[in-house]
């Protein structure tokens, strides 16, 4: 059961797509290496997420808890959310000063489809987390914040 | 989008909604979404919510009018054992969640010996589990254990509803939680292909009339409602008067940034 997927013709309206994705989430995913919430409960646009990755095993990252911003905006999914790390955290795709993922440089984002899930993204962010060429990139100290 | 692809019977809902609309409910598709409608609903009268306008929105998934199957699901383990004796979930419709029938069968068995009917999220915490020994540690409650070291097998297979409604006005009832996701039987495990988009919104209509504070979605709500009915009824009235206040129209009322650039998503 693919969330979005909605097939050939039919397409989920935004706030019933993040209505999925809440209801997901709530639920817990998989191992519990990636999660995420709505920030505010009362929104009723559910704009403002904020994920969690665990750092994978085998990298610099083991052991390391990340917190990240999701915001979906009014044409989610059509377009990808913003994506930012809130602790410090040294890797090609994130903007060393803010913290943003930059879209150029994190595939997933630049080629975004209707279908990704904000799932995808930190699933996919972790699998960047233990890319050869971010593996073993020295990490700020833990616990310092953009 | 084209409404050539739209099933027949969606037309005719369609047309049938715009030409003969029930009273106090008005619903109309969006431009370019045949499957997703902007619906308003009147506070009926002689309930805390007349003289309010209600937005609400619905989607009509792809399987409507039938309701989706959501997966099948066999897999072989080592029977270690536990096995539903009660539900003690609480019951009703808001409580209940998507429900799923599971089957375990001893290897080699015809008839199982297992027979349960769980919350579909239950399912799915089961299939997630890749480990060929079986714990049922995920379920939440009413197990108890059966032998060990039996091989069995068990089926899951389950189909709800994807009918999907809910308000974008904030409303102060027990059945109707923060994000307008409302609590209807109909909307889950009764639902039925005899229904129509027409029925639902009476239903949710008469729900307004009719708050349910024994099933609630809103713990607190429902809790007001038991215990002081009258004052519950009075916060309704104050809900629904602050989002006047905010100088909106009160379907978008409620949002706590004053009104201040509110998009309107689709």
């Amino acid at each position: 059961m693919t969330i979005g997927s909605g097939g050939s013709s039919v397409v989920v309206p935004r706030n019933f797509r993040l209505l999925e994705e809440l209801e997901r989430g709530e639920k817990g995913i998989g191992d519990g290496s990636v999660s995420y919430g709505m920030d505010d409960g009362d929104d009723i646009y559910m704009r403002s997420w904020t994920g969690t990755i665990i750092g994978p095993h085998n990298s610099v990252h083991e052991g390391r808890i990340y917190p990240l911003k999701l915001f979906c905006d009014k044409d989610y999914p059509e377009k990808p959310p913003t994506v930012r790390f809130h602790t410090r955290i040294n890797m090609t795709c994130v903007n060393p000063e803010t913290g943003v993922v930059e879209p150029k440089k994190f595939a997933m984002l630049a080629n975004w489809q209707r279908d990704y899930t904000m799932e995808d993204i930190l699933t996919q962010l972790r699998k960047e987390m233990s890319a050869p060429h971010n593996r073993k990139l020295v990490q700020p100290p833990e616990g310092s914040y953009f | 989008m084209a409404s050539s692809n739209l099933p027949r019977r969606i037309i005719k809902e369609t047309q049938r909604l715009l030409s003969e609309p029930a009273p106090g409910i008005s619903a109309s598709p969006s431009e370019d979404n045949m499957r997703y409608f902007n619906v308003m609903i009147l506070g009926p009268s002689q309930s805390p919510y007349e003289g309010g306008v209600f937005k609400l929105e619905l989607f009509l998934p792809e399987e409507y009018p039938m309701a989706a199957p959501k997966g099948r699901v066999v897999k072989f383990f080592r029977f270690i054992g536990f096995m539903l004796t009660q539900s003690e979930g609480r019951s009703g419709a808001c409580a209940s969640k998507p429900m799923a029938q599971i089957l375990l069968y001893r290897h080699n068995r015809e008839l199982p010996i297992l027979d349960l009917t769980v919350p579909v999220y239950d399912v799915e915490d089961i299939i997630c589990l890749s480990s060929p020994y079986f714990t049922w540690r995920d379920i939440p409650f009413g197990y108890r254990s059966l032998p060990a070291d039996q091989c069995a097998f068990a089926e899951w297979q389950f189909r709800t509803s994807d009918f999907r409604v809910r308000f974008l006005t904030k409303i102060y009832h027990p059945n109707i939680d923060k994000l307008g996701r409302i609590c209807l039987d109909i909307l889950k495990d009764k639902w039925s292909p005899a229904l129509q988009i027409r029925t639902v919104l009476l239903s949710i209509q008469a729900l307004l009339s009719a708050p349910n504070p024994d099933d609630p979605l809103s713990e607190n709500i429902a809790k007001h409602w038991k215990t002081d009915e009258a004052e519950a009824v009075e916060t309704v009235t104050t809900v629904k008067v602050r989002g006047q206040k905010n100088g909106l129209d009160y379907m978008l009322a409620g949002l706590d940034n004053n009104g201040d650039n509110i998009p309107i998503f689709k």
